[in-house]
């Protein structure tokens, strides 16, 4: 039975977030830790750039009609499964760019599993409120600290040794053959989307019988009835 | 009332058949089906004005060739799934018999069950047997061997044969770029993960719902 699973995230995905239970979910289910890796998405340069103001009318817009089209449905399909949780996601007013974020992922990571864990639910969570600037250091910092994770040292890994290591994972992550997140791999093998979390558990539980489909899985209202 | 979008040449509306055939059969619902020609795909592309330097050249580049790689892998894994070898999968054919068979049968007022068996017949003989699909005879043996009929197919082809584009075209003014796609109570669903919510949806949202 495979134990290692990397599990590749980025902050300003909505698919990211409605992932991240489900995902948790099998570090229970299989005794395993996950590794958890930033894969910082440039958005802007496969759906265009937009901009809106606090009403939600568009105030800059680089993007094709059908770019929009793509957009609006990723929103749209990410929010009703986020509405079923009882999750609050509201769509960003813009492009951020996450790598601060991301920066911040690696150096909880350090910290241990229960600061990592603290970082990314509370994150996740006031991210899709809209109450972080995620390109405020201070910010980031103030994350950190809310985790339990000690601070001293991080503004000069984040400019520095945090910094210099991102930039060069996410060439090497490309490299890897990931583009989107969330995306697992186990021994080599990746699976791009929450709607292959089904495959994920069968690889985790040896790849016995045949490769099940693609589906949403439906393992938290398994909890959720249980509980 | 589900409208289902499908694009006869691709693996992924193929293997949605068995899944949806299975809502079907839990939850009695009217299907439209509606082919398509061709999906949205990847809609990367560049927002530059002509003469710009590109600064995002590589990142782009390397984005590109990893999701060709991973495209490819799910398409191994989809001919697996669907127990045919991966360069039977790889076949490429213009969708347009097929999809104008789908649409006869519509008009032909088929039933479910006729429907089902067209499409499951359409996409062994283009990817298990590479039998052509491409023609007015070859949609007639795929029509035969479905166990539809054919008098009146020539025909109607000629004389009304309906617009594919404007369906396509239709399709996108409704939010679908890609297939297969589910459309319920003007709600759009692209893929077939979907099917455990839709079937939820139609059983009056009882209960906790598959996220």
């Amino acid at each position: 039975m495979s134990t290692k699973l990397e599990v590749y995230i980025d902050l300003k995905s909505p698919y990211a977030f409605i992932a991240k239970d489900a995902t948790y979910q099998l570090e229970q289910d299989f005794g395993i830790e996950i590794d958890w890796y930033p894969l910082t998405l440039n958005i802007g340069s496969f759906l265009g750039t937009a901009k809106k103001d606090d009403s939600g009318k568009v105030t800059e817009s680089s993007r094709s009609s059908k770019q929009w089209l793509a957009v609006k449905y990723a929103y749209k399909d990410a929010r009703r499964y986020a509405v079923l949780r009882g999750l609050t996601l509201k769509g960003t007013q813009k492009i951020w760019d996450s790598s601060l974020f991301a920066i911040g992922l690696m150096w909880a990571k350090r910290q241990g599993r229960d600061e990592l864990k603290r970082y990314l639910d509370d994150s996740y969570e006031r991210f899709w409120k809209r109450e972080l600037d995620i390109e405020d250091p201070n910010v980031i910092v103030g994350q950190l600290r809310a985790s339990g994770c000690a601070v001293q040292g991080f503004e000069s890994y984040l400019a520095g040794e945090g910094r210099e290591y991102h930039d060069r994972l996410q060439d090497e992550i490309l490299d890897r053959g990931y583009y989107g997140v969330p995306t697992y791999v186990i021994d080599g093998e990746a699976y791009f989307g929450r709607q292959h979390l089904p495959r994920v558990r069968w690889h985790l539980q040896g790849q016995v019988g045949a490769l099940p489909d693609i589906s949403y899985d439906t393992i938290l209202e398994k909890r959720l009835v249980a509980s | 009332m589900i409208s289902v979008y499908l694009n006869f040449s691709e693996l992924s509306s193929w293997l949605m058949l068995a899944p949806l055939q299975k809502l079907c059969e839990k939850v009695p619902v009217d299907l439209m089906w509606k082919p398509m020609l061709s999906s949205l795909g990847n809609i990367a592309g560049s927002n530059l004005k002509t003469g710009q330097a590109d600064p995002l050249v590589s990142y782009k580049s390397r984005r590109a060739d990893a999701r060709q790689r991973a495209a490819k892998r799910e398409d191994e894994r989809m001919c697996e799934r669907l127990g045919i070898n991966p360069e039977q999968g790889k076949r490429k054919i213009a969708p347009v018999y097929l999809s104008l068979g789908m649409v006869w049968m519509t008009d032909q007022s088929a039933g479910q069950q006729e429907c089902f068996s067209f499409a499951k017949t359409a996409f062994l003989k283009t990817f298990r047997d590479g039998a052509d699909v491409e023609s007015l005879s070859g949609l007639q043996v795929v029509m035969e061997e479905s166990g539809f009929r054919t008098e009146g197919l020539a025909h109607f082809l000629e004389s009304q044969a309906p617009d594919l584009d404007a369906i396509r075209q239709d399709a996108v003014d409704n939010g679908v770029f890609n297939s297969p796609a589910f459309v319920i109570e003007g709600e759009v669903f692209h893929g077939r993960e979907h099917l455990p919510l839709i079937q939820w949806m139609l059983q009056g949202r009882q209960g906790v719902p598959p996220v």
